[in-house]
């Protein structure tokens, strides 16, 4: 593995790990409001 | 300058600040920071590695800290630091293996040697593996959060094993920085200050997915309680 190789791998993982928790959250919070929806009606 | 931003405005501006701290981050790290006698470029891997293994202590920390309140006050809001602080602490130390596995790689020809640095932080993330999936198991709101709040005060055992397993122990993982004298610190400056400037923009962004993680999770609770309320 060459440096740069090195570096792309480590700046991809950090980024697509914390990418991967954000979309997670975001689907979470898009069945909250759906259930927050459904309770208001 | 910032106290004068309120609430909703600062929920808007805040991801923007951390982009750009981020950025300037990044730049610092691929283009400012000289390389490094011995290890050349490769050792830029550590302003990534590093800051990770940084935060991942700093939630690890908080949810020990929410833990003992929430025994001492009982209050679920601790609870809720506590399980949100895990899951990002955990995140956090997954990233600092992964990261620190494809540098040992590069630098002592394995993914995995079995070093006690490696060792024991792979110790410290499957205790809080189990810390989630004790929490997950459990269905009563009280139980959970007063079982989850011992296991987070135990669980906390392993971060000084952790670091202080390059210290104490025979290994082959870079030391520490531990200033040699009074704000001497043995390396280069601009390598120090792109250190700093990584950790401070990966400790930024925990923050504020701390935030969101907590505002999802109390948003949850609410809505449970509610739908609890509508069956009585």
């Amino acid at each position: 593995m060459t440096t740069l190789e090195l570096l792309f791998t480590v700046s991809a993982i950090f980024w697509v790990l914390i990418f991967l928790y954000l979309t997670w959250l975001h689907s979470k919070i898009m069945k909250i409001s759906k259930k927050l929806n459904k309770l208001k009606v | 300058m910032f106290y004068m931003i309120k609430g909703e405005n600062m929920k808007k501006i805040y991801p923007i600040i951390i982009f750009l701290v981020n950025l300037a981050a990044l730049y610092m790290i691929f283009l400012w920071a000289p390389p490094e006698r011995t290890l050349g470029d490769s050792y830029r891997v550590f302003f990534i590695h590093t800051p990770s293994a940084w935060v991942s202590y700093l939630a690890f920390t908080i949810t020990f800290l929410s833990s003992i309140l929430y025994l001492k006050t009982r209050n679920f809001k601790w609870d809720l630091y506590a399980s949100s602080s895990a899951l990002l602490g955990l995140l956090f130390c997954i990233i600092t293996i992964i990261t620190g596995a494809i540098w040992a790689k590069v630098a002592w020809g394995l993914y995995w040697n079995w070093d006690p640095r490696q060792t024991t932080t792979l110790v410290l993330m499957l205790a809080y593996l189990g810390y989630i999936s004790f929490r997950m198991a459990i269905d009563d709101k009280e139980q959970r959060a007063r079982v989850s709040s011992v296991l987070g005060i135990l669980a906390f055992i392993s971060i000084p094993l952790s670091y202080l397993s390059t210290i104490i122990l025979a290994t082959i993982h870079p030391m520490p920085l531990i200033p040699t004298s009074k704000l001497q610190i043995g390396v280069e400056p601009t390598i120090l200050q792109t250190l700093l400037t990584s950790t401070f923009a990966v400790t930024l962004l925990f923050l504020w997915m701390f935030y969101i993680t907590v505002e999802m999770y109390r948003t949850i609770d609410t809505i449970k309680s509610v739908k609890m309320e509508n069956v009585k």
